[in-house]
């Protein structure tokens, strides 16, 4: 990990020894013990932000939605709690530093909220002659309005992309989304009759989350694992899958092994459509998936029956995020519409020249 | 006699082909046959059953007609030795094949340049239509003996693999596998006595075979990282070569191989990476895919095991398939026991190892 990164750190962790030189670049360190007992003695963080970043680290809260989500509900508690003597700009500043830094070194934020923390620093010009109260109202009643938005977007994906599924059809889906959820359960709400085959995978086996959401609703549903692809894709109408972010050359990330759905099916032509709100679009490039990525603590605990030998010579690598490559995505399901993933850097560029 | 049922608890190739021709070896020895042509029925007959117990399985029904080509094969050398003219062409021809001969031999693994002879002979020779009904006494020991040389063969091709194992892994390298192929393990052996290198192995759930072989790498002192199945893609940026093991070669030179493999050739073509098949020829099939041609199943327990569908999953459809057909053209390179081929080339040796009018089987 970098100096500069290294010393910005809140947290005093240990690094984890059994990591890849590959990925040297990526943040590889232990989970520590107490996360307040961690941190490093000058600095301190309001006690919502850490019962947040604890939920963070255990992988209570997962989905770049729902974290972007709890990380605005923690910034307006933080927000209405906040008293200072600085300037109000500059203070305000700091605590959103201070914040986004510490749920960081618990887990490495998504691109959605880097860009919601990129968001609330500019409006940070607009304090600047308000006094605190007025500040910190101003900023809570943002915070509330970018919420409403994300929601709102929600809805209108759920609605374009429930559209596009037709009676007969059979839609493959990797993982858990929340937002391809939505579009599903939309689309059955919507009378259509149509089956669901989830592809998932170790170690998370998040496909079963959705599994348990969709079966009730009486949706016929297909799991396989994701070596069953191959099998289960001549039966495939269309793929729907999530995304963390769109990065500016079209390129998609997403949870690990979405990047080989999208392959499989991009081979047999069949459309591959990936759904995310214009909020989490990023001006980042992702050329490949060792660029950025999350290296998580392997899980070398499951399975017991099929122990992992222990050697010097072998190192057990679990990665959380994949880049698909703009080729295999057919089309991007936003609130804006069906946009192909040439087309991400427009509202990049957008926002940047508005910000 | 063992009995038919046994042969479906094997469930590698290198063990049911070598149980399957101890087998006829003992048939051979055993049974009452007057002539090749009663032998033949007589394998077909214990063929069918043997190949009914796992009726998708190619790997069976190779060793058999393997063995109905011997029988053909060493019929008519008994046939041409038995007449004087026959003999006479032998020894004339004899010089201008055996250049053909030597170069046969070095290729295959067998010592017998009769077999060799034999299969030149028919270009050379009359091509009328054989009824096998000649009686030879030299005929039951001569196949038994060429079985055996067909055992033998196989016991050593992984020796033969690994001897090629130089010529293609360099220092350095990243060597992506998934699984656990016994192939491909001799093959990275070898190569890990003389040269530093990497390797990726894929676990394969829902067997898991992958963590194994990664032990098995690391012990032999080889770099090994395990990743899971997800992650093929994401790793493919960074690897050099694949390296794979399979169940069955078909005609067509693609591959019948685990659950997962064609997730690794087409990683591999989009990023350029050759994809290298480790096999014996053994697993050479006659047969061509088909739509229907793999549809052996796993109990879905792997995936979702029975306690966890009975309550809130009951009315899911789980699949679990054990094999994935590679098309041919995702393919890079056969290493086998008998040499380097490209799979293109794989339908030309089917000539050297089956009859089609044993196609019935």
């Amino acid at each position: 990990m970098r100096k500069e990164a290294f010393n910005k750190q809140l947290l005093n962790l240990e690094p984890y020894e059994g990591g890849l030189e590959m990925f040297s670049h990526l943040p590889q360190f232990k989970v520590p013990v107490s996360y307040t007992g961690a941190m490093r003695a000058d600095r301190s963080v309001h006690p919502a932000v850490v019962r947040l970043g604890i939920k963070y680290a255990k992988k209570k809260i997962l989905g770049s939605n729902a974290r972007g989500i709890a990380m605005l509900t923690a910034f307006k508690i933080v927000f209405k709690e906040f008293e200072t003597t600085e300037e109000i700009a500059i203070a305000f500043d700091k605590e959103i530093e201070t914040v986004v830094q510490f749920l960081e070194d618990c887990r490495p934020i998504s691109f959605g909220m880097d860009n919601i923390k990129s968001s609330l620093k500019s409006e940070i010009a607009n304090i600047r002659s308000m006094d605190l109260e007025g500040a910190k109202e101003y900023l809570i009643n943002y915070i509330d309005s970018t919420i409403q938005k994300i929601e709102q977007a929600d809805a209108l994906i759920t609605q374009y992309g429930a559209e596009k599924i037709y009676d007969g059809d059979v839609i493959l889906t990797y993982a858990c989304s929340y937002v391809v959820e939505q579009i599903i359960v939309g689309a059955n709400a919507d009378g259509k009759k149509f089956r669901v085959v989830i592809v998932d995978s170790g170690p998370k086996y998040e496909g079963k989350t959705l599994l348990k959401k969709l079966l009730p609703l009486g949706i016929e549903c297909s799991y396989v694992f994701i070596g069953a692809i191959s099998y289960i894709l001549p039966e495939v109408t269309k793929v729907l899958i999530g995304a963390n972010t769109v990065a500016s050359n079209g390129a998609v990330v997403s949870r690990s092994g979405s990047a080989i759905v999208a392959m499989m099916a991009h081979a047999r032509h069949t459309p591959v459509m990936v759904a995310c709100e214009t909020y989490k679009f990023h001006e980042r490039v992702h050329l490949d998936s060792i660029c950025y990525n999350e290296v998580e603590e392997p899980n070398t605990s499951q399975d017991n029956d099929k122990p992992i030998p222990s050697n010097k010579n072998l190192k057990c690598l679990s990665l959380a995020y994949d880049v698909i490559p703009g080729d295999y995505v057919s089309v991007v399901v936003t609130e804006v519409g069906l946009i192909p993933p040439t087309s991400v850097p427009v509202f990049v560029l957008r926002d940047l020249e508005n910000n | 006699m063992k009995s038919t049922n046994v042969i479906s608890q094997f469930f590698s190739s290198y063990e049911v082909t070598m149980q399957t021709l101890d087998l006829l070896v003992q048939i051979t020895s055993q049974c009452e046959w007057k002539n090749a042509s009663d032998l033949n029925q007589i394998i077909k007959h214990f063929g069918k059953k043997l190949i009914d117990t796992k009726p998708w399985d190619p790997i069976i029904s190779n060793a058999i007609k393997r063995v109905l080509y011997i029988i053909r094969e060493d019929y008519n050398i008994s046939t041409i030795e038995e007449t004087d003219a026959g003999i006479k062409q032998l020894r004339s021809s004899q010089a201008a094949i055996s250049d053909i001969g030597n170069l046969l031999l070095k290729r295959h693994t067998s010592k017998r340049l009769d077999i060799n002879r034999a299969g030149i002979f028919r270009l050379l020779g009359d091509k009328e239509k054989d009824d096998f009904s000649q009686s030879y006494t030299d005929l039951q020991e001569r196949i038994i003996e060429s079985i055996n040389l067909v055992i033998q063969e196989v016991e050593s091709i992984y020796e033969f693999v690994a001897e090629q194992a130089l010529t293609h892994i360099h220092t350095n390298e990243v060597i992506m596998t998934i699984g656990h192929s016994r192939c491909v393990e001799a093959l990275l052996k070898e190569a890990a006595e003389n040269r530093k290198f990497q390797v990726i192995v894929a676990e394969s759930m829902p067997s898991y075979a992958g963590r194994k072989f990664a032990g098995v790498l690391a012990g032999a002192g080889i770099e090994t990282t395990l990743i899971h199945d997800s992650a093929i893609h994401t790793m493919m940026a960074r690897v050099n070569k694949v390296i794979v093991g399979t169940h069955a070669v078909l005609a067509n030179g693609g591959l019948m191989a685990m659950a997962g493999t064609h997730i690794l050739a087409q990683a591999a073509k989009y990023h350029s990476v050759p994809v290298i098949v480790c096999t014996g020829l053994y697993k050479l099939s006659p047969i061509y895919p088909s739509q229907d041609s793999f549809a052996e199943l796993n109990s879905p327990s792997d995936v979702l095991n029975f306690e966890e569908v009975a309550g809130d999953l009951a009315h899911v459809r789980v699949i679990n398939p054990a094999w994935d057909y590679i098309p041919p053209d995702l393919l890079s390179l056969y290493i086998t026991n008998s040499g380097s081929y490209m799979p293109a080339y794989i339908y030309r040796l089917l000539a050297e190892y089956y009859h089609p009018d044993d196609d019935d089987i």
